[in-house]
């Protein structure tokens, strides 16, 4: 993490991201720390010249590993802004305080220096680098965390069963999570969403089906079945906060409450849907071809 | 991907369009909307050397009362005949069946005459237009004539239509009196195409007897299916629920020999053909009952245009 002299603040991060909101979230964190605008936090992910360690986004790691690292980050930075600003304001850091991207001393907001003022004054060719001190307002941190921080829910679905067709219709799905500090709660909406989604995916549509030669037949958007708008019925979320432990930030993965219960979920609703005949639903993805055949079995 | 090479002509008359075709025979194929024929063409799966775009002849997009008819040009797209009120008290089961067919986006580009020429088994139009008796009239440079519904499906996407000849119109026959109609599907999404589909017409007699039935099925064989020995179960019959039933049975065991897919079983399609064609029978004979209009009843849960 840079604040470079413009006063922006350039952040570069391994994290891979496909959607999940890394840009806005990472930014969140990082202007809480500095007092600077979110929208002057710049945030650069998968690329390897900006930073080269680094994996995919997987396992609940966005917020809980690269969000911590990327506070850890901005905590250098902070305690490197308050070093700076406080030899040039002549006041002890713990009466300085970092707002609206300046730096002034309580009680005196008038008198403050921007970040941007300060990044120049770090810069070693003004002969900023004192014994002991190091160029720039930057910093590089890491998060490691010893265990990883488990998300918990409960799903519940409604679900309605024409007995004769095998035909399933989602009538509601209400899901109750807890990823701990919510960073976000639009981002988390949607992670919940786009996570039950996929779950109705698994449960009933999605399904790569081979021949006996191997050969893949169902290879196009027409014939792998990928629920739509009209699939999916709206999920009702509620929030709970039990901030984890196992990180400062006491976040917990959130990509995976959505997906991980539903077709589990899906298979027992629609068992309890036929009620007295004996069904045990064991496997997904369903069909209501597949199902047929279940219904069909017990009877 | 993207199509093998062709030449492209967009003729503004029937006639320049008709000759078009007689001049490149077997090689050339009418593009109408496009919705099946322009994916098929960039899977390469068809490969016409030559397109004849229908697209600018005006004169084939119409829908007209004939009669107490109908008649409907060949170039007017599904949207159209999903909105028009002529279609809906005239054809309420084509009106019914129009929202089953893919997503509005392709209603409106895709038009009634391609997608009966194309003659997939599993469209709805097929199984409409031959439970309705419709008459399809085929235009060439020498001449026209006029083929019913019953002869104009000849198998998987196989119509009588000869090279050089173009489908320009169809005629839909006025229902008698105390007729009803019911349109069902079942697809595994809004849109899919369906894994079985029913269109269904009744006509009682004055004592409320079942004097005639038609009931044709989609996505069961190689083009749409009359279920002719469901219509021997009905026919002379006061409508019941036990009767229904019995129809629907009947077109399971004796009418369809449905194939075997990834997405559905021939048992599971079985099963299929006998629930919606029985739920289409009921639904049918309380309109016929219900109905006083020569035209018959117009579908009370028909869904507004979206």
């Amino acid at each position: 993490m840079t604040v470079e002299p413009g006063g922006r603040v350039r952040l570069a991060t391994g994290v891979g991201t496909q959607g999940q909101g890394h840009f806005t979230a990472f930014a969140q964190i990082v202007a809480e720390v500095l007092g600077v605008d979110v929208a002057d936090v710049h945030v650069i992910t998968g690329d390897t010249r900006e930073f080269h360690w680094g994996t995919g986004t997987f396992a609940s790691r966005g917020a809980v590993v690269a969000g911590s690292a990327c506070q850890a980050a901005a905590l250098r930075v902070r305690e490197k802004i308050l070093e700076l600003a406080s030899h040039e304001l002549e006041a002890s850091k713990a009466d300085l305080v970092l707002a609206g991207g300046s730096v002034h001393v309580r009680g005196d907001p008038g008198a403050g220096i921007t970040l941007g003022a300060l990044a120049v004054k770090a810069n070693p060719l003004r002969g900023a680098v004192r014994p002991g001190t190091e160029p720039g307002l930057e910093a590089t941190a890491y998060f490691g965390p010893d265990r990883g921080s488990t998300a918990s829910g409960v799903h519940a679905m409604l679900v309605e069963v024409d007995p004769e067709t095998a035909q399933v219709e989602i009538r509601r799905y209400v899901v109750v999570h807890d990823c701990g500090r919510v960073i976000n709660p639009m981002i988390v909406d949607g992670q919940i969403h786009g996570g039950v989604a996929h779950g109705i995916g698994n449960a009933f549509y999605e399904q790569l089906v081979y021949d006996e030669d191997g050969q893949l037949l169902n290879a196009s958007f027409m014939d792998y079945l990928l629920p739509t708008a009209t699939d999916v019925p709206r999920v009702e979320t509620a929030h709970r906060e039990t901030p984890s432990p196992l990180n400062p930030m006491g976040a917990k993965g959130v990509g995976e409450a959505g997906a991980i219960p539903t077709g589990a979920l899906f298979a027992q609703a629609v068992e309890d849907a036929l009620g007295r005949t004996g069904l045990e639903i064991c496997e997904i993805p369903l069909s209501p071809s597949r199902l047929f055949e279940l219904i069909e079995e017990a009877r | 991907m993207k199509p093998a090479p062709f030449d492209y002509f967009a003729p503004g008359t029937v006639d320049e369009a008709l000759a078009l075709l007689a001049e490149h025979g077997h090689e050339a194929k009418p593009l109408a909307g496009g919705q099946s024929l322009i994916p098929a063409m960039n899977f390469r799966l068809a490969r016409p050397q030559v397109l004849v775009d229908l697209n600018q002849v005006a004169a084939l997009s119409y829908i007209r009362a004939n009669g107490s008819g109908l008649a409907i040009g060949a170039m007017t797209r599904q949207r159209a005949v999903e909105r028009s009120d002529l279609v809906a008290r005239a054809a309420p089961l084509l009106a019914e069946a129009m929202p089953s067919i893919a997503h509005p986006q392709i209603r409106n580009r895709g038009t009634v005459g391609g997608s009966l020429a194309h003659a997939d088994p599993s469209a709805e139009l097929p199984a409409v237009a031959l439970a309705l008796e419709t008459r399809f009239r085929a235009k060439s440079v020498t001449g026209e004539r006029w083929i019913p519904a019953g002869e104009f499906f000849k198998g998987m996407l196989e119509t009588a239509l000869e090279p050089g000849e173009l489908l320009v119109e169809i005629a839909i026959p006025p229902l008698p009196a105390r007729s009803g109609t019911a349109f069902l599907e079942m697809a595994r999404r809004h849109g899919d195409y369906a894994l079985v589909g029913v269109a269904a017409v009744v006509t009682l007699d004055a004592s409320g007897r079942c004097q005639a039935a038609r009931v044709a099925l989609l996505s069961v064989g190689d083009g749409p299916v009359l279920a002719s020995e469901a219509a021997t179960v009905l026919a002379g019959q006061a409508p019941a629920a036990e009767l229904a039933r019995a129809a629907g049975e009947r077109a399971a065991s004796r009418d369809v020999d449905p194939p075997s897919d990834i997405h559905a079983s021939a048992a599971y399609r079985r099963r299929l053909v006998a629930v919606l064609t029985r739920r289409a029978l009921e639904r049918a004979f309380e309109r016929a009952e219900k109905g006083s209009g020569e035209r018959g009843a117009v579908p009370s849960d028909r869904k507004p245009s979206s």
